[in-house]
């Protein structure tokens, strides 16, 4: 046995996984080589040192500190999550609810236009037919160039903002379960 | 047992049971922070964010695993990320000479001392290497277990222990040295 296979020896005996056949030859090249034997007394110093090192015990009132430092972490959490919902249901609101409020502003006139003309409404009503249809024709025309882009942004933004406020209600309130 | 039923209600968010836990793992936490960082204060603040992370990711708690395993490898991680975070230290020799107090043979003192001179030794090892002595010769884990508490092989766990080993007692002879 020489010196390197002597230390791999003396590393399975430490780690108790050393062969009964391998350790006379341990023996035998420790007993016959000053260097190696010298090595595996300052290994062996250094597992007594080690192993009769005793645990460090915290201060005392950690568990207190712990529980107070997790409580304040809690309220933390609770107070982003219901900002992180604050933040969805408004930008939810923004996108479903403004389009309409846009029109509410031009019904009373339109109301008003409306009783003006309901006296001739029969003798116009062919020819308001047609007109129906014309801007029908130009409002699908409008809605395709102009507010179907704008429209598939803010379903896309809207989604974005959706997906953000997911991320942080997942974050801030995990789902409780044993894995 | 207790301590699988205070693991159940800390998982549905009771403070209280989780508190149990904490008052049962606190010291060997502890220990194993103060062994990695070798500072009071940042045992302390290890072991409040291994127990604050604990908590947080409690659902991801495997209850087949030991959670004092899985508590020890949060712990161990985190001190790892801190040491690698940290500048490269200087040896201790002269800040330990500095605050030690004057040899004294009460047995306070000794203690004191011998605790000093271990953690002397541990922190001129690597933070990996570290990790592996601490979690062997404090928790006696098997080099299998020590594998899976730091994510890493059974080889590499070996690998480290045979250069902890070998650079302690290095450090053995040196202090020999020195005292003749």
């Amino acid at each position: 046995m020489n010196c390197e296979e002597a230390l791999n020896g003396m590393m399975e005996v430490l780690n108790a996984e050393a062969l009964p056949d391998a350790q006379p030859l341990l023996l035998e090249h420790l007993r016959t080589c000053r260097v190696c034997r010298s090595r595996w007394e300052r290994l062996q110093r250094v597992e007594r040192v080690l192993r009769t090192a005793p645990l460090v015990s915290p201060a005392p009132g950690l568990t207190s500190r712990v529980l107070a430092r997790l409580e304040r972490h809690r309220r933390r959490q609770r107070i982003l999550g219901g900002l992180a919902f604050a933040i969805g249901l408004g930008t939810f609101l923004l996108l479903t609810v403004l389009p309409f409020l846009g029109i509410l502003p031009g019904l009373p006139g339109a109301l008003r236009i409306a009783l003006r003309t309901g006296e001739v409404l029969g003798d116009r009503l062919i020819s308001g037919f047609g007109s129906f249809l014309n801007s029908l024709c130009l409002s699908a025309t409008a809605f395709l160039t102009l507010i179907l882009p704008l429209l598939l942004c803010g379903i896309v933004l809207g989604l974005g903002l959706v997906a953000i406020w997911l991320s942080l209600v997942c974050r801030f309130y995990p789902i409780r379960r044993s894995v | 047992m207790d301590e699988q039923r205070w693991v159940r209600q800390a998982q549905e968010g009771d403070l209280e049971a989780f508190g149990h836990l904490v008052r049962l793992y606190q010291t060997p936490i502890y220990n194993l922070a103060y062994r990695m960082l070798g500072e009071t204060m940042d045992a302390e603040d290890a072991t409040q964010e291994t127990f604050l992370r604990a908590f947080q990711y409690l659902h991801r708690y495997d209850p087949a695993r030991p959670f004092r395993t899985w508590l020890l490898s949060i712990a161990a991680h985190y001190c790892v990320d801190i040491l690698r975070r940290r500048r490269p230290q200087v040896t201790l020799n002269d800040e330990i000479a500095q605050n030690s107090p004057s040899p004294s043979p009460t047995d306070a003192v000794a203690a004191w001392e011998q605790r000093e001179h271990i953690q002397q030794m541990l922190m001129r090892l690597s933070p990996d290497d570290r990790a592996v002595i601490t979690l062997m010769y404090w928790y006696d884990f098997s080099c299998e277990e020590i594998a899976g508490i730091l994510g890493t092989t059974v080889s590499a766990v070996k690998s480290r222990l045979y250069r902890a080993r070998l650079a302690l007692a290095e450090m053995l002879k040196d202090q020999d040295a020195e005292e003749r």
